[in-house]
């Protein structure tokens, strides 16, 4: 009997310990992932009495399941080689600077531009790199252009994760999710892609609104702006057009191959080893670039996870989360979307959707081939925009880089931003799920909130000098909360 | 514009092969080289070579708040990296002639205008941010003086005779909650006029350490 707890309670110690220490800055996540799979495998075998075929079907998969992790590593190492050779080109740099001199100096539309540019590189980079990419680029303009950087580095770092969840491809939980559940690039895009595209929108608006006050721009720094000459971005333009192609190409073959004729997998790493073989580029800086921190740690995660998942741990899990949801396919959906989100807050979200994964394959609702991707999709959006609800994770990053280039931004206007932002945004995709499940109860809500507004607007037009200025100075009260 | 200040350095000086504006961050804004040379290198490697000497005087203890200029000359081609402004640097590649200093006089006039054009320092930032704050504290003034006025106008109209207990009661409930909000607003003042005080103190902490020489 101790035995049959023992093994559960140990890997469950492990997965936590690992956690920690990734949080707690103690160790190297890659190292930490993998000493936590170093006793997994001990457990595995002594414990539990596994052969070493085991930890061969953890990291790989089985042919049962079609090799479901060996198809998520082939994916992340072949989007790591085209991210690699396409920045090596200056291509989103070029893309940005390029966007941005189109904005002729307007501060609206200078807002506008930088949201869109951030969602488009993000949804094929991941947050770290877009950070990495984009922070520094927004600061030079704003040198430029003679502006406080701050509203865009902020509106840009929380909205690095709605692009995470655009394609299939945009981040690692994505990968992940849509590799185990056999959900297609278009499928993907068509249910999640266009929810984040909606929600952009909306954030967009409320972004606009909180900041339109405090951008304003100089006169004289968007013509300095066109001087900046994009084109020195650019090592060799042979090359930029070459990585341009491979992105094309790879999203139509993504979106016109079936996933059951060739994997996508098998279509990323092709483009990826025919670009590295035109780009003429040096292989080995390529090979040497490559980030083998991430593949260490996924190798860690896929083992410690795969043997909470054999030790029957998820199946615990599951039971639990069922019994919260209860049989309410709904509910059970929103319960993933806003669990998933407040545990990616803190927690790095790799290793919460690697565990999250099973779980929702072994809870009752995801019996229903209909609802079953639901709630795949609201474990993507909920594990990718739940980061932002507090300032730790990638956005210490932001944080750091902002530092670095001496125009530091705090911690608690991050916090107060990306808080109520992923709030409201979780809410806008909650709504489209209560419109989805209770058409009828959705449209109350929706009603409700419009009608609300517009008495508001009504009772602000009608009587501006009283209620008009109250009401401004509601709002100014709100808006100096959250940017302040 | 700029690019007209880049071409002007180089007929000003005929011994300058080439010029790149870069940043800190290895970005050049403008250069006079063709799109034969990896510009993205370049401006890396010039940051590089900024940090590299900003390193070797961490490790030998020199005190080194920021650097004027990093001169470098080889037997055919010297090089010149000046600062700019808060994060940007000019980059000037000379062909070598012998006994013949470089003479940055000739270029010193065009450095203050880019370092206006391309990089703005913090404090001008703070600056803005210091005016916006002092329009915000000026609009909550406003707003205590007319609750002022108002408590005075209340009391005065207490006074009248021919009003009623209760419209006297009315009255100075009104004159109360305004009291309580002119606390408020009070408080808010105070505040504001600190955090101004505290901005203050850092836009003066930043005043710039050099000007080009």
């Amino acid at each position: 009997m101790i035995i049959i707890i023992l093994s559960p309670f140990i890997i469950t110690a492990c997965f936590i310990g690992v956690i920690v220490l990734i949080l707690t800055d103690k160790l190297n996540r890659a190292i930490a992932a993998l000493a936590g799979a170093v006793v997994t495998y001990f457990v595995l075998i002594f414990i539990e009495n596994f052969t070493f075929a085991i930890i061969v079907n953890l990291l790989f998969g089985t042919q049962d399941d079609d090799y479901v992790n060996l198809h998520s590593f082939i994916l992340i190492i072949a989007m790591m080689i085209i991210v690699l050779i396409s920045n090596e080109a200056g291509l989103f740099q070029f893309i940005a600077v390029k966007l941005i001199i189109l904005s002729h100096g307007k501060p609206i539309r200078l807002m506008i531009i930088f949201c869109i540019i951030t969602v488009v590189i993000s949804a094929v980079l991941n947050n770290i790199l877009t950070v990495i990419i984009l922070i520094p680029l927004t600061i030079t303009i704003s040198r430029i252009l003679n502006i406080d950087p701050t509203p865009y580095i902020l509106t840009q770092a929380v909205l690095v994760n709605i692009g995470g969840t655009i394609f299939s491809i945009s981040s690692i939980p994505n990968i992940l999710i849509t590799t185990y559940a056999k959900i297609s690039f278009t499928e993907f895009f068509l249910n999640v892609g266009l929810i984040s595209l909606i929600v952009f929108g909306f954030t967009l608006i409320f972004f606009i609104l909180l900041y339109k006050k405090e951008l304003v721009i100089p006169p004289g720094g968007a013509e300095i702006l066109k001087e900046f000459d994009v084109w020195n971005f650019v090592p060799n333009k042979t090359l930029l057009i070459q990585s341009m192609i491979s992105f094309i190409v790879l999203i139509t073959l993504l979106i016109i191959i079936p996933s059951s004729i060739i994997t996508p997998d098998i279509i990323a790493i092709t483009i990826a080893t025919f670009l590295m073989i035109i780009s003429r580029l040096n292989p080995k800086e390529i090979i040497t670039k490559i980030d083998l921190e991430l593949i260490f740690y996924l190798i860690g995660i896929f083992i410690i996870a795969g043997a909470m998942e054999v030790t029957g741990v998820t199946d615990a899990i599951a039971v639990i989360m069922s019994n919260i949801g209860g049989e309410d396919i709904l509910t059970e959906i929103l319960l993933i979307l806003w669990v998933s989100a407040f545990l990616s807050s803190s927690i790095d979200n790799i290793p919460i959707t690697r565990v999250l994964i099973p779980v929702i394959d072994n809870m009752p609702v995801s019996n229903d081939p209909n609802t079953k991707n639901l709630t795949f999709y609201s474990l993507a959006i909920g594990a990718n925009w739940g980061d932002n609800l507090t300032p730790l994770g990638d956005n210490i990053l932001v944080v750091n880089i902002a530092e670095q280039h001496k125009r530091p931004i705090s911690f608690k206007k991050f916090f107060k931003l990306g808080f109520i932002t992923t709030v409201y945004q979780l809410t806008i995709v909650s709504l489209i799920f209560i419109l989805i499940f209770q058409f009828a109860f959705g449209m109350i809500l929706i009603l409700t909130v419009f009608l609300s507004i517009s008495i508001i607007y009504l009772l602000y037009k009608s009587n501006p000098k009283t209620i008009g200025l109250k009401i401004d100075k509601l709002i100014n009260k709100f808006r100096a909360l959250i940017i302040r | 514009m700029v690019l007209k200040n880049i071409q002007r350095i180089k007929s000003a000086l005929p011994e300058v092969l080439h010029v790149a504006m870069f940043y800190n961050t290895g970005t050049i804004f403008q250069t006079t080289f063709e799109q034969n040379i990896n510009i993205p290198k370049l401006g890396e490697n010039l940051a590089e070579l900024l940090n590299h000497v900003k390193k070797v005087y961490e490790i030998c203890n020199f005190k080194m708040e920021t650097y004027r200029k990093f001169i470098f000359e080889t037997d055919d081609v010297s090089t010149i990296i000046i600062k700019l402004g808060e994060d940007s640097n000019l980059a000037l590649f000379f062909k070598k002639e012998e006994d013949k200093d470089v003479k940055l006089t000739a270029i010193k006039r065009y450095l203050n205008r880019i370092e206006e054009l391309i990089d703005t320092d913090e404090t001008e930032i703070l600056f803005q941010e210091l005016a916006t704050r002092e329009k915000d504290l000026k609009i909550i003034e406003e707003n205590f003086q007319q609750k002022q006025q108002k408590i005075n106008d209340l009391q005065t109209q207490s006074m009248n005779t021919t009003l009623s207990e209760s419209e006297v009661g009315d009255i100075k409930k009104a004159i109360k909650n305004l009291e309580d909000e002119c606390e408020h607003l009070k408080q808010e003042i105070d505040q504001k006029k600190l955090e101004n005080q505290i901005l203050i103190q850092k836009i003066e902490s930043k005043k710039k350490p050099f000007n080009s020489d």
